[in-house]
């Protein structure tokens, strides 16, 4: 049975010597590809440690197959032919994919973005999210709404994109009003002195508060505060109620609009009609 | 002076101002709690060695790991002449951590601080980099009636290569580097500043304590690779 000759001098036990091989390439790759991601998980960045474990994988797997060519008695010289003619014409019949492939190569070397990386990919309205995985044809992202979207690389490469997190620091401000009667300079210290107990509010790029405008029912105080990137979005939602709070403790309000009205004549009421 | 540091045999209690460390043994397990001003911490903990060692640990844990460096600010710059060699005393913020003794290092059960929390950017918003902030005076005699439990010492000798006086303001450390050793008084441990040009120093640390019959405590970051270029020592290239 495994004498039997499939095909030349290929036997049955040629093949499965070769699925075996195979296999083998398969198990050993995923296995260092594994003990690579564990041994260098504090070393190495995460988007880094993908690639190599992805290159280190598919090394495995090239060399089984180069293992396993001859003994199925496939010759590499006539696979260069075809696959120069196959070339052709998976070219002209995939274009898009080719160009996905590129955008793909161009994006692994200009690196806009890494793995974990907060991105928005197009215009105001485009993809926004967290940078799961980079490959050669696509781009894979997770949304704040936790839906999986998958982005051709080309659309990635010729459109915009916005990194959130390319620079280490990111800034943030808040417009607050307070009523005229109050001291302004009080509450600008008293916000200074809030933004000081953050941790995460940076000492330096220094934080800014200071009078923006005279509004028509407010004093309009500007609050800018620096945080680290990564952090930006925790502290923007959490400080502006705590200004609020803050604020009221010290007898500061925030006031709503009010309009003063003066009447020319003084209003007569019908005191009968009152009642 | 504390005798919170070292290794403890439950059950124990420890009351420092608002901080009450507490194990106490039961039905097989240890009950450790912390109390620090409103957050309670508790953690039942079973393990055949029920030894729980207290000791001040890298500034970098809370209130979340951000980042390798500390950036030590001086309240008082210091002047150093061209070519001189001046050890100075410093205080760096000090976190608690509180490990299982037959636990690694790596993992402590439990991390907490009463020094302030904040931090700052050093360099720009593009190539700077996240640090730590801590605000000292700097002087050069031993800084004395520290609170062990809050502040460290840190002996910083500074080497100023230059051929011009420098003015000191602040100091970055990539803190996985930091050797801290504690006794029942004080922490300290010891870091060097090397100014080489205008814009470039080198700063590290020197695994010796600053006074004799100290214990060295455990690195939570030994055997975390620095995000840092050039292992733990760390290149200021943006003004010191």
């Amino acid at each position: 049975m495994l004498d039997r000759v499939l095909y030349g001098s290929v036997t049955v036990s040629d093949l499965l010597v070769s699925v075996i091989i195979l296999f083998l390439a398969v198990i050993l790759g995923k296995a260092v590809s594994l003990r690579i991601r564990h041994s260098l998980k504090d070393k190495v960045s995460k988007d880094r440690l993908n690639t190599i474990s992805k290159f280190v994988y598919f090394l495995f797997l090239i060399i089984g197959f180069l293992i396993v060519l001859p003994i199925l008695e496939f010759r590499i010289s006539g696979f260069l032919v075809a696959g120069g003619i196959l070339g052709i014409i998976i070219g002209f019949a995939s274009q898009s994919i080719v160009t996905n492939l590129i955008s793909g190569v161009f994006l692994t070397f200009e690196r806009p973005f890494r793995v974990d990386d907060v991105v928005r990919l197009g215009d105001e309205n485009g993809t926004l999210g967290v940078v799961e995985d980079i490959k050669i044809i696509s781009t894979t992202m997770r949304t704040f709404e936790g839906v999986y979207v998958r982005v051709p690389n080309e659309k990635v490469f010729t459109g915009n994109i916005v990194n959130f997190l390319e620079n280490v620091a990111r800034r943030f401000e808040y417009d607050v009003g307070i009523r005229y009667k109050d001291d302004a300079d009080e509450a600008m210290k008293v916000i200074k002195e809030l933004i000081e107990e953050q941790p995460l509010a940076l000492k330096n790029p220094e934080p800014q508060v200071f009078v923006e405008s005279l509004g028509s029912s407010a004093v309009e105080l500007k609050v800018r505060v620096w945080a680290p990137s990564t952090e930006w979005f925790p502290l923007r939602m959490e400080l502006l109620w705590k200004i609020k709070k803050r604020l009221e403790e010290n007898g500061i309000q925030v006031p709503f609009n009010q309009q003063e009205v003066w009447f020319k004549n003084a209003l007569q009421m019908d005191e009968d009609e009152i009642s | 002076m504390t005798d919170i540091y070292g290794t403890h045999e439950p059950p124990f209690e420890f009351i420092e101002g608002e901080l009450t460390l507490k194990a106490i043994e039961e039905e097989q397990k240890v009950n450790y709690t912390r109390e620090l001003g409103e957050d309670t911490l508790e953690k039942p903990v079973i393990s055949e060695d029920n030894r729980l060692t207290i000791q001040p640990v890298e500034p970098l844990n809370l209130p979340k790991e951000l980042t390798s460096s500390l950036l030590i600010d001086f309240e008082n710059p210091i002047v150093i002449d061209s070519g001189m060699k001046k050890e100075i005393f410093a205080t760096f913020p000090i976190e608690i951590a509180v490990f299982l003794e037959s636990g690694s290092p790596e993992k402590p059960l439990d991390i907490f601080t009463m020094a302030k929390q904040k931090y700052t950017l050093y360099g720009d918003v593009k190539t700077g980099t996240i640090c730590k902030y801590w605000t000292t005076e700097q002087s050069t005699t031993i800084p004395e009636d520290l609170n062990p439990l809050i502040e460290g010492i840190m002996a910083l000798t500074i080497v100023n290569r230059t051929k011009e006086w420098k003015e000191v303001k602040k100091v970055v450390f990539d803190a996985y580097g930091m050797k801290i050793y504690y006794d029942e008084e004080k922490v300290g441990m010891k870091g060097a500043m090397f100014i080489k040009e205008e814009e470039l120093s080198e700063t590290g640390f020197s695994n010796k304590p600053i006074a004799e019959n100290m214990t060295k405590a455990r690195e939570i970051y030994r055997k975390k690779k620095s995000p840092i270029k050039g292992g733990t020592k760390f290149v200021m290239e943006s003004g010191i």
